[in-house]
């Protein structure tokens, strides 16, 4: 009965990461967010496991024990590898290079298919998108939730004895 | 003791409460992947003393595995006192996803406070703000400027055998950095999204 639990869990990663693509070749990119994202993680597996479970007959309170840890551990490994693809400076400079013809760019040509203008822009729009900075009159300043979230990371600097961070 | 409501099954969420009370011993399961909760606070603070001890430089997971291990060992002890046994199938399948999502969710937590560009620039407006994007560019992480952070992704991924420093300066692919590059411009174009980074 655990293997069958498991492969709740599993279907449930098959289910999200279908609906997934679904919803992301159909909506806009401003609402291609982290609450999309997790939205259709939770409807992913409450499919896998109503649907699996009236197939089999398994209630909720047999299975949700194990299929939702194997669940969470699947869907948070694929969570790391989108918000790598999505923000990653690293990727996007590896995809950069990857589409190049030699595999091979100078500093110059790297800051030509991907300027620093546009790092910077992008993470400003999400931060606004998000609340967490507000823009007036060109110049960028915290809400009160981006402070607190500036207060948190600033703990955590001292907390892991860090130099320097970002 | 800890009360899990399984609200969409009445007879189940009578009996995890009547557990609750000490009336009949929890199931193994649940207790499995409590536990494994429980202990969360050992692969922090274990992570935390090495990273310290050890200092940064070195890969992320460097330090994050010997913790996540150690808090699997302290997992398997404890489920196997309570249990009075080694933990059986499911109760190790529970505890064991638990804490490699535990792991992996610390991760990316650890990531953002290290190396977060987005965290990093809200508090250089924090602390300096408001700012425009110029000044934001020229200052980000105290002054260092974001060619620094760059040159320090860069050096990240000559690091971990992903790109190679060319004679002429310039930033030559290896093997392993074609994969995820490719890897990364695929996902995109399957999904839709724009250009990332």
């Amino acid at each position: 009965m655990t293997l069958a639990y498991v492969f709740i869990g599993i279907a449930g990663l098959a289910a999200f990461l279908l609906l997934h693509l679904i919803l992301w070749r159909l909506l806009p990119p401003p609402e291609k967010n982290v609450v999309a994202l997790t939205l259709s993680a939770c409807a992913g597996y409450g499919m896998a496991a109503a649907g699996i479970g009236l197939w089999y007959g398994v209630s909720w309170s047999a299975h949700v024990p194990v299929s939702a840890p194997v669940f969470l551990f699947l869907a948070v490994t694929y969570f790391h590898f989108y918000f790598g693809v999505d923000r990653s400076v690293s990727l996007r400079t590896l995809g950069a290079l990857a589409l190049s013809p030699c595999r091979r760019l100078t500093l110059a040509e790297l800051e030509d298919v991907y300027p620093k203008e546009e790092m910077i822009h992008r993470r400003l729009g999400i931060m606004v998108e998000y609340g967490w900075l507000v823009e007036k009159d060109g110049c960028f300043d915290c809400t009160i939730r981006g402070r607190r979230l500036a207060r948190i990371a600033q703990m955590g600097r001292r907390v892991y004895g860090l130099d320097t961070t970002g | 003791m800890f009360c899990i409501p399984f609200i969409s099954d009445v007879p189940s969420a009578g009996f995890v409460f009547a557990a609750c009370l000490g009336e009949m011993p929890l199931c193994d399961t649940v207790e499995s992947v409590v536990v494994a909760a429980a202990l969360f606070p050992l692969l922090a603070g274990s992570h935390i003393v090495l990273f310290r001890r050890y200092g940064g430089g070195r890969p992320m997971y460097f330090h994050l595995l010997p913790a996540t291990v150690l808090h699997a060992i302290a997992w398997l002890l404890a489920a196997a006192w309570l249990g009075g046994g080694a933990p059986g199938a499911a109760p190790a399948v529970a505890g064991l996803s638990l804490i490699g999502f535990l792991s992996l969710a610390y991760a990316q937590v650890f990531s953002l406070t290290i190396r977060g560009f987005s965290l990093r620039i809200l508090v250089d407006i924090h602390e300096r703000g408001p700012l425009t994007a110029e000044q934001i560019m020229a200052g980000y992480s105290e002054g260092r400027g974001l060619d620094w952070m760059f040159e320090k992704r860069l050096a990240g991924l000559e690091s971990v055998a992903m790109i190679r420093r060319g004679e002429d300066a310039s930033v030559v692919l290896r093997p392993l950095g074609l994969c995820a590059g490719l890897m990364g411009v695929w996902t995109k174009r399957l999904l839709n999204m724009g250009p990332g980074g």
